[in-house]
């Protein structure tokens, strides 16, 4: 039992850097297209830095 | 060089902050894009968002640099950065075609932003080497 606890936990601190990188991932895109569906306010808040950088917007 | 993903993800969030302030800098220079914020939410939006690109990027880097026909962490960095904007843009590209009275393509824009991806490879293949 404390076995197959400690290899979750392991397998856990495995994975767990991994799925915050792909959440940050996740927010990039969401602030590249200022998907307002997905963040409300974040369209706004990144406008000037969407376009600087490149990005389509209105 | 290999890095850690905590190293990866620590020169990553230093080059974007750097970048989002550099990116500032520079579209003030040229003018390119009249800034509707005040510099104070400028300040604050292009650091956090410098932040989380330079993350994304210095994880990239750690993933898919060791695999890369390059030998130094610069030439890198900037192939990483760069592909990354214009896997972006080309999804930007495909909303324009959607959408297109809600996103305008602006072709000075578009330079300056790869321009200013090159930027973010050069500072992180920087902070790559030096910092960590």
């Amino acid at each position: 039992m404390e076995k197959a606890v400690a290899k979750d936990t392991g397998m856990f601190r495995a994975i767990a850097p991994a799925l915050v990188i792909v959440a940050l991932a996740f927010s990039m895109v969401v602030i590249a297209y200022g998907m307002e569906s997905v963040a409300p306010g974040v369209h706004d808040a990144l406008h000037d830095f969407r376009h600087v950088l490149g990005m389509p917007c209105h | 060089m290999e890095r850690s993903l905590k190293q990866a993800v620590l020169a990553g969030v230093t080059a974007g902050i750097i970048w989002g302030w550099v990116s500032m800098a520079v579209n003030s220079l040229t003018g390119i894009f009249p800034f509707e914020s005040t510099f104070a939410h400028n300040l604050v939006s292009f650091t956090f968002g410098g932040a989380i690109f330079g993350i994304v990027a210095g994880a990239l880097m750690a993933v898919a640099g060791p695999v890369l026909p390059l030998r130094r962490a610069i030439p890198k960095a900037v192939l990483i950065c760069g592909s990354l904007w214009v896997i972006l843009r080309l999804g930007g590209a495909l909303l324009s075609v959607m959408d297109p009275h809600r996103h305008h393509v602006l072709a000075p824009e578009m330079l300056q932003g790869f321009a200013l991806a090159l930027v973010l490879g050069a500072l992180l293949g920087f902070t790559w080497k030096r910092v960590f």
